[in-house]
């Protein structure tokens, strides 16, 4: 079969203040295919994106579309040309509808007398979501109804029908971290959408920290490190191995979790769940935490392990049952009692939200859990602070030009470590870990497991919930599988024991 | 070829800055401006007169500041202050000296009120600040009886601090005012509660999940706001040796103003308490040097009002990002 080409890239260099972050790159977009970009944090491939999309111009080199040159200076003005991007962080607009946000800016078509048809808006809207086989959402619910789920579908159907107006010639879509919420079936769901716009002559290019999914949905990978494309490969007898030796330039150990350092967790159970409900989300949640002990929770989106850890650690109330500390029955109203009266402290799933105080220095969100730490004669002492920041920025091996930065300017890795740091700083010894390596490079990841393993090796207990089932296991002593707000199964997790995927995700379904 | 982010973040650093040095600038080159309309403006008598006007404006703006690093909004300050300073008058001729802490308590019940309305029952301080500012006013009204009070003669001893300067110049009540201003700032910056008001302002959830007392360090911010808002009251009270019932109630804007101009952000999270010192000073100046060089007083708004609003958009996030006030 010919491809037909869609995009030409040639010499295209980004250069930042200090930084090369683009260096002369060449790549081809063909019609049909799926493209798979892959590459650290700062490897370049967002800004190769966001040059692509408009938000961003190229210091050097020339962009082509269908053999006319491309220059965009607004995802607009690409969106009209043909090239969309579904954002990793969602775009969508939380108090208006479905089809609203699918139409958003492209309001004109439905304007009669002056007046939005809303009617007709929504039937639209309707024919675009069942063209892509959902069938789950109404183009007539508020954003804000639908979970995180939902909504990245939403996101995704309003891209594909966007760039779709110009359907024909072939467009192009960028998928950046799509699957990071989505669920094992709703991940099949989208590829299957995937591969039906590509058989319309269309092109995807899919980012991932994934390499499992890269690997499954792509025809061709392309790899980048530090600014440049280091290989580009059909997807054919490939390996997250090879994969992983070139994105890193190391070789990937099979010690990726550190599974040597797993230690055997002590006898004292530090926290124990009776009959835990909360109603709606999960019931009669029986668990024992040792001290010491790493125990993952495994299941689907809406299994309810989320809500689980939000109950343990004092962001929501439970309905019934009871949590004992230390053989203590405790409740928590919020999280600043859980941490003071039990000792509890999570790392939130959503850091830019929940997990840092963008706005504030990488010292003062250190700080954050523990004033007690950084007191000097009674008051909050930022030398103190300045000092401890320091010792985690070293510890940790945060990248940071002074621990003064604001953490909100640092990327995805080291604001993570900071939540880490700071949740060494609190003392704290029962430690929700939820999605601790989200949206984090493979390089950091590592390095967060290892620190993990730190944690659990000075007596701490943790829960994790892992961002791959992969993870989960690795990491965790014990695995608990959750489906439908009940455990299901408990599979041990030694060193040289590991429960497989396929039997965990039998109990996950 | 500098990318756009980093220009993009030269600009916020430069503006930053501006907004820092804007309101001292700005002090200094319109002091410079009335001086020369009227040399008297810096003069030993009119800089007393000065620093006495801007006691009540810089307690009540320093409360009011706290509110506002949350990111709320406390409309309630100015009848506070008119229904203590009609409390202190009565209540000195009455209870003599106690009045003093009765009022203060007044001050901590009626912030402490806001901050439970807003964080206890989720009424947004916008509306709940003006409940309780309608009932302020109204029991000011009931108390004078609806007229403004004169303190008896008997009770002077207890108000003649209010007269006197250090040093022949600064009056003590400046002093007293500054005391507050420096307790505010010193809990703002050195204590878990101050700290956690202005992450509040900046995140809120990320502040709930890292395990800080949301709720409380709210209350106290209403709580300081509404003290302040008393205190305030007593130095009207004190000053004029009378209790008006509508004496505070422009000072609720000039309060917000001064802490603005100070560099507090209405959106919460940023500016210091200690810097409301400036925006308070900027605004007496205003007011006072276009009395000293005669402004028209039915201009006197307008300058006012238009100086306020350049203050202001230097200060405002222009990056468009989480411009609504909770």
């Amino acid at each position: 079969m010919e491809r037909k080409l869609l995009m030409t890239i040639r010499g295209v260099t980004k250069q930042y203040p200090g930084t090369l972050a683009l260096n002369n790159i060449d790549m081809d977009v063909y019609g049909g295919e799926v493209l798979g970009l892959i590459g650290e944090n700062g490897a370049g491939k967002s800004t190769l994106m966001k040059i692509m999309i408009g938000a961003e111009t190229a210091t050097s080199g020339t962009l082509e579309m269908h053999g006319k040159p491309y220059a965009p200076h607004t995802p607009i003005e690409a969106m009209k040309l043909g090239v969309g991007m579904v954002f990793q962080e969602q775009s969508l607009i939380m108090n208006l509808t479905v089809a609203q946000n699918i139409y958003i800016g492209r309001e004109e078509q439905y304007v009669k007398h002056a007046l939005v048809d809303t009617r007709r808006m929504n039937e639209d809207a309707q024919k675009v979501l069942q063209g892509l086989e959902i069938t789950n959402i109404k183009s007539g619910t508020r954003v804000n109804r639908l979970d995180f789920a939902d909504r990245q579908m939403v996101e995704i159907a309003k891209v594909f029908d966007s760039v779709g107006a110009s359907e024909g010639e072939g467009s192009i879509i960028l998928l950046d971290e799509p699957t990071s919420v989505l669920s094992e079936k709703e991940i099949q769901q989208l590829f299957r959408h995937v591969r039906r716009l590509c058989t319309r002559g269309n092109a995807v290019i899919f980012v991932s920290h994934k390499l499992d999914e890269v690997m499954e949905i792509a025809d061709r990978i392309c790899v980048f490190k530090d600014g440049c494309k280091v290989d580009e490969m059909p997807n054919e007898n490939l390996d997250e191995g090879i994969l992983y030796e070139k994105m890193v330039g190391k070789t990937a150990s099979g010690e990726y979790y550190h599974v040597a350092r797993q230690r055997v967790p002590e006898q004292d159970v530090v926290l124990e769940l009776r009959k835990l409900c909360k109603r709606g989300y999960f019931a009669d949640v029986d668990l024992q935490l040792h001290k010491g002990e790493i125990l993952g929770i495994c299941g689907v989106v809406g299994s309810g392990k989320e809500d689980l850890c939000a109950v343990i650690c004092g962001d929501e109330d439970p309905t019934g049952g009871e949590i004992l500390v230390r053989g203590q029955s405790q409740r928590f109203a919020s999280p600043s009692q859980a941490r003071k009266a039990a000792s509890i402290l999570s790392v939130p799933r959503e850091r830019r939200v929940e997990g840092i105080i963008g706005e504030l220095s990488a010292y003062e969100n250190i700080c954050m859990s523990n004033f007690d730490g950084v007191r000097q004669n009674g008051v909050i002492s930022d030398k103190l602070a300045k000092v401890q920041a320091e010792k985690y920025v070293q510890e940790l091996s945060i990248k940071l030009p002074s621990v003064n930065q604001r953490v909100g300017r640092l990327s995805g890795g080291n604001a993570q470590k900071v939540v880490f740091a700071r949740i060494l700083a609190s003392g704290c010894d029962i430690l929700i870990l939820d999605h601790p390596t989200r949206g984090v490079d493979v390089g950091a990841k590592t390095e967060i497991y290892s620190i993990i393993r730190d944690i659990a090796d000075q007596g701490k207990s943790l829960i994790v919930l892992g961002d791959t089932l992969d993870e989960t296991i690795g990491l965790s002593n014990r695995v608990a599988v959750m489906k439908d707000g009940e455990i299901t199964k408990m599979f041990d997790a030694p060193p040289d024991g590991k429960p497989e995927q396929v039997d965990i995700v039998k109990y996950m379904m | 070829m500098e990318s756009v982010k980093n220009i993009r973040n030269k600009a916020s650093m430069d503006r930053e800055t501006l907004t820092k040095i804007f309101s001292l600038i700005s002090t200094i080159v319109i002091s410079v401006v009335f001086c020369a309309m009227n040399p008297s403006f810096l003069g030993t008598k009119n800089i007393t007169n000065l620093l006495r006007d801007m006691s009540p404006v810089l307690v009540m703006a320093c409360g009011e500041a706290y509110v506002l690093m949350l990111g709320s909004i406390d409309l309630s300050t100015g009848t506070v202050a008119s229904c203590a300073a009609v409390m202190m008058t009565v209540l000195l001729q009455s209870v003599g000296a106690w009045a003093y802490p009765i009022v203060i308590l007044y001050g901590v019940f009626a912030g402490t009120m806001n901050g439970v309305l807003h964080t206890k029952l989720g009424v947004p301080s916008f509306i709940a600040t003006l409940s309780t500012q309608a009932i302020w006013q109204s029991a000011a009204y009931l108390l004078s009886g609806g007229q403004p009070l004169s303190l008896l003669p008997a009770a002077w001893p207890l108000v003649n601090w209010a007269k006197v300067n250090v040093l022949d110049c600064i009056p003590l009540l400046f002093l007293a005012a500054l005391v507050v201003l420096l307790i505010y700032s010193f809990v703002s910056r050195y204590t878990g509660i101050g700290r956690t008001v202005k992450s509040v302002g900046s995140n809120e959830r990320a502040t709930w999940l890292m395990g800080q007392n949301v709720h409380g360090a709210k209350i106290l911010a209403f709580m300081f706001s509404g003290l302040g808002a008393a205190i305030g009251g007593i130095f009207f009270a004190v000053k004029a040796k009378s209790g008006i019932p509508t004496v505070g109630v422009q000072y609720n804007m000039l309060g917000i103003a001064a802490a603005v101009l100070g560099g507090v952000q209405m959106t919460g999270g940023k500016g210091s308490i200690f810097m409301t010192l400036l925006g308070a000073l900027l605004i007496t100046i205003i007011q006072n040097g276009m009395n000293v060089v005669g402004v028209d007083g039915l201009w006197q708004q307008i300058i006012f009002g238009a100086l306020l609003l350049a203050a202001i958009f230097m200060n405002s996030d222009k990056d468009h990002k989480g411009l609504i006030v909770k």
